[in-house]
């Protein structure tokens, strides 16, 4: 399935928002109609380190050190990091599908499994060159979208650099379900914080069963915080935490507003 | 490895034998002297090696000739019909929407693709701008570009 193709699509397009969007907010138009799910998914770090062979790094040549400790920082991670690796997953996609809990089927010489979208990257730890959970010979076959709990009120905003043709500084996927002018469920996955898609998990419980006229900026922002007292920052990477707790009230707000509607 | 592969290129049907490791882009400029298409980074950055691949713009860096096997080509060379340029030749003749030329055989056909996949929607400047994002012109002539552009979708819908 290409990636434009797959944001096209009518179904995704009305029950899963946040998929097209976070698609559409990737790449160029060229690179969309060649793009596909699982390479998407299964794409390395942009980390500048990672790409030039003259300087070190760790996911590409385990025990060689990490150039991006000292150097440009400005996609390295704020959560989740390690001594070893501290840069992020590129995927806007893999960012929106873990905020919708969707599954990657996996095809492997013992039989197919299913991962959690969640569970599909590792965080770096002291083995940063495995990007996944994929173990050799394993091969992505198809993502499942939850059918049973579709995301019609969801959304994806991605803060750049540039206007477009960029990968995110942050980006944050979110999915709000509301019943009795109360928050029901939302779900919120942040990207470009994390050498995974982030699900904040602890914000995500502060603003469950909270009434709907109460879930203003404030409270968002609040909740926003509780996740990120994880946060471990340097003066070139502390931008990210307003970045992201705004984007966070930024796309929340949104989707209120269409309750509102 | 070696494979032969077929293309119709430009409305030419062409076979080519390349091993499997080539790249659209190298088979059609090295191999088969089909040269509108340009290299300009080689890692699917500038835009400027796009043609359409069964309609579609692709980067023609990041296409293994081998995968395009049976496809497809036009380039900017092949939009002419007739000895008659094709209305987005025509409205980037009328913009100026270059400088140095050699983004824009691949600004020309990603505009034609656009103009396809938006059949005939209306385009703001915005919408044209994020659309033909993935089209670098380091000679900046982007002002001309997006004139010509607006100008090619609105005779389009006509």
């Amino acid at each position: 399935m290409r990636n434009s193709d797959l944001a096209a699509h009518p179904v995704v397009r009305r029950d899963f928002p946040v998929v097209a969007e976070a698609l559409l907010a990737g790449a160029s138009p060229q690179i969309r109609h060649q793009a596909t799910t699982g390479g998407n998914l299964l794409q390395r770090t942009r980390c500048v380190y990672f790409q030039d062979v003259t300087t070190p790094c760790n996911k590409r040549e385990p025990g060689s050190g990490c150039a991006a400790l000292e150097g440009y920082a400005r996609h390295n991670a704020v959560l989740g990091a390690s001594a070893a690796c501290v840069t992020t997953h590129p995927s806007d996609l893999a960012v929106a599908l873990a905020a919708v809990d969707a599954q990657v089927v996996v095809l492997g010489p013992d039989g197919e499994r299913r991962v959690p979208m969640t569970q599909l990257h590792r965080l770096p730890g002291d083995r940063p060159a495995d990007d996944t959970v994929l173990t050799h010979g394993e091969l992505i076959t198809a993502v499942e979208l939850p059918g049973d709990r579709s995301a019609p009120r969801s959304a994806y905003v991605k803060v750049r650099d540039r206007a477009s043709y960029a990968f995110a500084l942050v980006s944050v996927a979110a999915c709000l379900e509301v019943a009795d002018d109360t928050v029901a469920e939302v779900r919120i996955a942040w990207g470009g914080v994390a050498h995974r898609p982030w699900r904040a998990t602890r914000a995500e419980a502060a603003l469950r069963g909270t009434r709907v006229d109460e879930l203003d900026e404030d409270a968002v922002r609040a909740a926003a915080d509780l996740e990120l007292e994880a946060a471990e920052t340097d003066d070139r990477t502390a931008f990210k935490v307003p970045m992201v707790r705004n984007t966070t009230a930024l796309v929340l707000g949104r989707l209120i507003g269409e309750v509102a509607r | 490895m070696d494979r032969e592969i077929r293309l119709t290129v430009d409305g030419e049907p062409r076979t080519v034998t390349v091993d499997v490791r080539t790249t659209l882009l190298d088979a059609l400029r090295e191999r088969l002297d089909v040269v509108a298409p340009k290299k300009g980074c080689d890692h699917g950055q500038c835009g400027s090696c796009t043609v359409l691949l069964d309609g579609r713009r692709h980067l023609t860096c990041l296409k293994l000739a081998v995968s395009a096997d049976g496809a497809e080509v036009v380039t900017a060379d092949g939009l002419a019909a007739d000895g008659t340029l094709h209305p987005v030749q025509e409205a980037f003749l009328a913009h100026d929407a270059y400088q140095c030329g050699y983004c824009t055989p691949g600004q020309v056909c990603s505009a034609v693709g656009l103009l396809t996949e938006s059949a005939g929607e209306d385009l703001s400047d915005d919408d044209i701008r994020e659309q033909m994002s993935g089209n670098l012109c380091r000679c900046g002539a982007y002002r001309g570009i997006l004139a010509a552009v607006r100008q090619a979708a609105r005779e389009v819908r006509r």
